[in-house]
């Protein structure tokens, strides 16, 4: 049908306000809790949330991806995956290891890929429909899985270290394929908008773009760091700068580098992070730290660089 | 002896013609000083000093005739071989009128008995003839008896005790009784001479400032043979000690006895005696008696032995035993009378429950012991001192702290003083409730032995939190000390303010607060911010929150500081102001870190201020559905209320919508859900999925990218609508 075919149809088409509105309240997500050993929904919008009740206790470990909508626990010594957790939660035992932890998430949080750390096997598991589908994928060649991002549409892009040497890998449609012109890259990470990642290539030290387009992966090089390759990174939307966890003497602190200009500060927080983990949405990276029990959690908005904290007292 | 009897016998009849006349010549004969003229067939005695002296006869014969005289040989000797002739060269001799010859003899004493000898000489005498006629010669035979003899001096001694007289030889020592100062005692000395010869006391001499001599005749004295000097050596001491003295007797002129005395001066006559450490010791009146070491509990004994060293009876009359724990078991009757040498044990006892060393006093008669006893073990005894003095205190005592102001500390040290004799192991020093008002510093490590005498020295803090009364138990092992105190008002907080956030603030915020004293406070003070929250429509939003939890945070302002610290470790704390228009009132509350409440009574407020205001959308989705689509939204409302949706979709080029833009009154529908419990959770927070579907078209074959390029949606409360959110539409 053309497209002149197809605008002719739509003559005089209305829509309507059907039956069925629902206003209801915005969750933000599900957090595990380690102190209490529970998974917990974040309750309201992120900047005016706090932890509600718990959805799953009794918990060794856990974690939620974005949205909530796929998540993994162990309990018992058994690796689950669980699903609708911020409506009803369905759980199913998964065939893997316990030690496989999630390498990444896709933006949606539709599906995630779990790194076996004691093999470092490769497991593909997402929600098809209301379902949990397993697939374990391997990489061509020798190497040991540094990293990996989940992008829409069922793409991911892996990082390999073999010895000295490291190659990148895109998995588009069910295929690996090495990605040309990129060996090492550390610190991959999704990019704010989820659409695309960054990495730094680790000779030196050049930040790149990664986009996939039409099954392909597109680099482009937007500038090389000075002072070499930090531990922990990840990018500010629009590339505008990047963060990277620094422990002071004084306290824990990110530092933000501006990429316009030779802006440099250091952002003072009130807990000593460990790592960025993700968060309920690209938009945010969980600054894991030794949490006690009551303590908040906190969380970088890589929209504009700001710590925002969700409370998980006694009160909730 | 019978032999020579004979031969003088026969030597007698041979010379008899001459014996039977006088002789011609005068015999003289000097022993010592004395000269005597003797006969023919007279006995010369010669006395020698002593045994292994000699005896020396000097005999002079001078011829009275006139003739000639002569001595044709040496006299011969006929008995005792201790006699001996010296003839000094004399014979023979002829001598005429007037003339002498000199002849010794010599007697050498070797035993005290008498012994004899007969001396011989002959003789002749030429007498010219009477009227011309012949001479005549007559030959005779002079002969001496000779008796050689020797005193024999032996020394006695008889003491007032015994009366019974002892001998004693030179170079022994005399001991007299033990004798009562400003008394005296006399011993009696007794020379007697068992020899042959009497003895010639020459000189008698004593010294010893104690000691004199009495009834001591004038001497040079002899003392015959078979006969005896008396005379008396007093001692009179005049303090109690020992004293020294010694005799000299000298006899003749070379015979010196030589007896040294000794003495001891004493208080009394009775003389106590008692078993210490395994040796008899004698303890004099006055002096210590030491009771054997014992325990508490156990009994102790000593055994007091009673002598009467004097030489009457003493008599006990009063015994008594003064000091707590000691006393005396199965005391004899009394009077009791001691005779000279008897003895009787007083049995002294001692036991106390108490740990040290005590003292006592025996008395027995006019006489008076100190007593001592040890009770083996450790004893704790307490003291303590502060600023205003120092005191004791028993166990089960009560020491009362300084009134102090509330923040501030007041110390009492404690000493711990071991008074008993034995090292006190300790092995717990506690309060008996951790506190942390009260704080005992300096323990040593336990568990600790104290010696004995020695101390410990613990400081007891007191560091009151309130103006009550505080009570704790110090427990140094089974001791007991009560420890009590009470703080006073602390001073004034002066003024605070609040920094960070204040005045009016917008929903979804999460903002900082800080609090800040005017002035350092000298007290380490704790406290809390507490977010009252006063909703417009009664619904209190559970997100307004401090980020750690709740709607109160600790903090606590350091001594001398100003800045309250959080529970987070900062100066700030965050909170979170909610998405329902409220009033948020942050109030302080400052209690010392012991709980005194310094809260001003109208403390200054932090007071936020969330307006209502037009809703905001933060998200939203549009996505298609079968037959239409559906529009998501995410915000809020802090009025809790929604009015007007106004939905506006551009259509792309040549698509025709006959209504782009759509208005939904979502009045009711938002009425239910903000009544809801439900919604409380949320605040002024909403989801809102709206489905719509297409009418009078086929657009439901079509994607919302394919029939518009842009849409927006504005949402409306009483006070005003949104800002228009652009809509994604892929």
């Amino acid at each position: 049908m053309s497209w002149r075919l197809k605008f002719a149809l739509l003559l005089a088409t209305q829509f309507c306000w059907a039956a069925g509105t629902e206003i209801a309240g915005p969750l933000s997500g599900v957090l595990f809790d380690a102190p209490a050993k529970s998974l917990r929904r974040v309750v309201g919008v992120m900047g005016n949330a706090y932890v509600g009740a718990a959805v799953a206790t009794e918990l060794d470990w856990a974690q939620a991806g974005p949205q909530a909508r796929l998540g993994f626990a162990v309990r018992e010594g058994q690796l689950f995956a669980v699903s609708g957790l911020l409506t009803e939660p369905h759980w199913q035992a998964l065939s893997l290891p316990i030690e496989s932890r999630p390498l990444a998430w896709s933006p949606d949080g539709s599906e995630a890929l779990l790194l076996n750390s004691a093999d470092g096997a490769i497991e593909r598991v997402w929600l098809a429909e209301s379902e949990i589908r397993t697939e374990a994928l391997t990489i061509p060649g020798d190497g040991k899985v540094l990293a990996a991002v989940l992008l829409n549409g069922h793409v991911a892009i892996f990082s390999r270290q073999n010895g000295e040497t490291g190659d990148v890998w895109l998995w588009s449609a069910g295929q690996f394929s090495a990605v040309p012109g990129l060996s090492r890259i550390t610190n991959l990470t999704l990019a704010a908008e989820g659409d695309h990642a960054y990495a730094l290539e680790a000779e030196t030290s050049t930040l790149v773009k990664l986009r996939v387009s039409a099954g392909q992966l597109e680099t482009s090089r937007l500038r090389t760091l000075e002072g070499g390759a930090p531990a922990q990174l990840v990018v500010e939307a629009n590339a505008r700068a990047i963060y990277s966890l620094k422990t002071a003497v004084d306290g824990a602190a990110f530092e933000r580098w501006a990429f316009e200009g030779d802006e440099h500060f250091r952002v003072d927080l009130e807990v000593l992070p460990e790592r960025f983990a993700s968060g309920p949405s690209s938009r945010y990276r969980l600054l894991e730290y030794a949490r006690k029990a009551g303590e908040p959690f906190y969380f970088l908005d890589l929209t504009d660089g700001s710590t925002i904290f969700i409370p998980a007292g006694a009160n909730q | 002896m019978r032999t020579s009897r004979n031969l003088l016998l026969a030597l007698a009849c041979l010379v008899l013609p001459a014996a039977l006349h006088a002789q011609p010549f005068q015999i003289a004969a000097t022993v010592g000083d004395n000269t005597t003229a003797v006969s023919n067939l007279a006995v010369i005695p010669l006395p020698a000093p002593g045994v292994g002296a000699e005896a020396v006869a000097t005999l002079r014969l001078t011829y009275t005739g006139s003739g000639r005289l002569s001595f044709p040989g040496v006299p011969t000797l006929l008995g005792s071989s201790s006699f001996t002739i010296d003839p000094r060269g004399a014979f023979p001799a002829n001598i005429g009128f007037g003339q002498s010859i000199v002849f010794a003899v010599n007697y050498n004493a070797q035993s005290t008995d008498a012994l004899s000898a007969q001396l011989n000489l002959l003789y002749s005498e030429i007498q010219p003839a009477t009227g011309g006629g012949t001479t005549v010669t007559v030959s005779g035979l002079m002969s001496l008896s000779l008796v050689g003899t020797a005193p024999s001096v032996t020394i006695g001694y008889a003491l007032p005790t015994t009366l019974n007289t002892l001998p004693i030889v030179s170079g022994e020592t005399l001991n007299f009784p033990p004798t009562l100062t400003q008394s005296t005692v006399t011993a009696t000395m007794l020379v007697v001479n068992q020899g042959s010869a009497a003895a010639r006391l020459s000189q008698i001499q004593i010294a010893g400032a104690d000691f004199t001599l009495v009834n001591l005749p004038l001497l040079p004295a002899n003392v015959a043979a078979g006969g005896s000097f008396q005379f008396g050596i007093r001692f009179s001491p005049k303090a109690v000690a020992s004293s020294t003295g010694q005799l000299t007797i000298r006899i003749g002129t070379a015979t010196t006895i030589t007896i040294p005395l000794a003495a001891e001066g004493v208080s009394s006559l009775l003389r106590y005696e008692a078993t210490q450490n395994g040796d008899t010791v004698v303890i004099q009146p006055g002096g210590r008696i030491q009771i054997p070491d014992t325990r508490p509990g156990t009994p102790a004994r000593l055994d007091l032995r009673v002598v009467n060293s004097g030489s009457v009876d003493a008599t006990i009359s009063t015994l008594s035993v003064t000091g707590t724990g000691f006393g005396i078991v199965e005391s004899p009757l009394l009077p009791l009378t001691l005779s000279p040498g008897a003895s009787t044990s007083i049995p002294l006892t001692f036991a106390s429950a108490d740990v040290g060393s005590f003292t006592g006093r025996l008395r027995v008669g006019t006489e008076t012991f100190e007593l001592a006893a040890r009770n083996l073990g450790a004893r704790l005894e307490f003291s303590y001192s502060n600023s205003a003095g120092s005191a004791t205190v028993q166990p089960g005592g009560t020491i009362a702290f300084p009134t102090v102001a509330i923040g501030s500390t007041s110390e009492v040290q404690l000493t711990v003083r071991n008074a008993g004799n034995q090292a006190a192991p300790i092995a717990a020093i506690a309060l008996q409730e951790p506190s942390s008002i009260v704080q005992v510093l300096d323990i040593p490590a336990l568990p600790f032995s104290l010696a004995a005498d020695a101390s410990l020295t613990l400081r007891l803090r007191f560091s009151p939190g309130t103006t009550s009364f505080t009570s704790q138990v110090l427990r140094i092992d089974s001791s007991v000390i009560n420890l009590t105190g009470q703080g006073s008002a602390p001073p004034a907080l002066p003024e605070f303010r609040f920094e960070g956030a204040s005045g009016a603030v917008t929903p979804l915020q999460q903002l900082q607060v800080g609090l800040t004293l005017a002035a350092p406070y000298p007290v380490a003070l704790t406290g809390t911010l507490t977010i009252a929250v006063n909703p417009g429509d009664f619904t209190v939003d559970p997100a307004v929150q401090f980020s750690s939890g709740g709607l109160t945070v600790n903090f606590t302002i350091a001594a001398n500081s100003t800045q309250a610290i959080f529970s987070n470790g900062s100066n700030r704390i965050r909170l979170q102001t909610g998405t329902v228009a409220s009033t948020l009132t942050l109030t302080p509350r400052f209690t010392t870190t012991g709980g005194f409440d310094l809260t001003p009574s109208n403390p200054t407020t932090l007071v936020l201020t969330q307006a209502p205001a037009a809703p905001r959308i933060l998200a939203a989705t549009i996505s298609g559905t079968a037959g239409g689509f559906t529009l998501t939204l995410v915000g809020y409302s802090n009025t809790r209320a929604l009015g007007d949706m106004n939905l506006t979709l551009t259509p792309r080029s040549g698509v025709d919508v006959a209504n782009p833009q759509i208005r939904l009154n979502l009045t009711n529908n938002s009425g239910i859900w903000y009544r809801t419990a439900a919604s409380q959770t949320f605040g002024g927070q909403f989801q809102i999925q709206i489905p719509f579907t297409f009418s009078g078209g086929t657009a439901a074959n079509n994607t919302l990218a394919a029939l518009f390029q842009s849409g927006s949606v504005t949402i409306a409360n009483t006070v005003g609508a949104s800002a228009a959110f652009e809509l994604p539409i892929q």
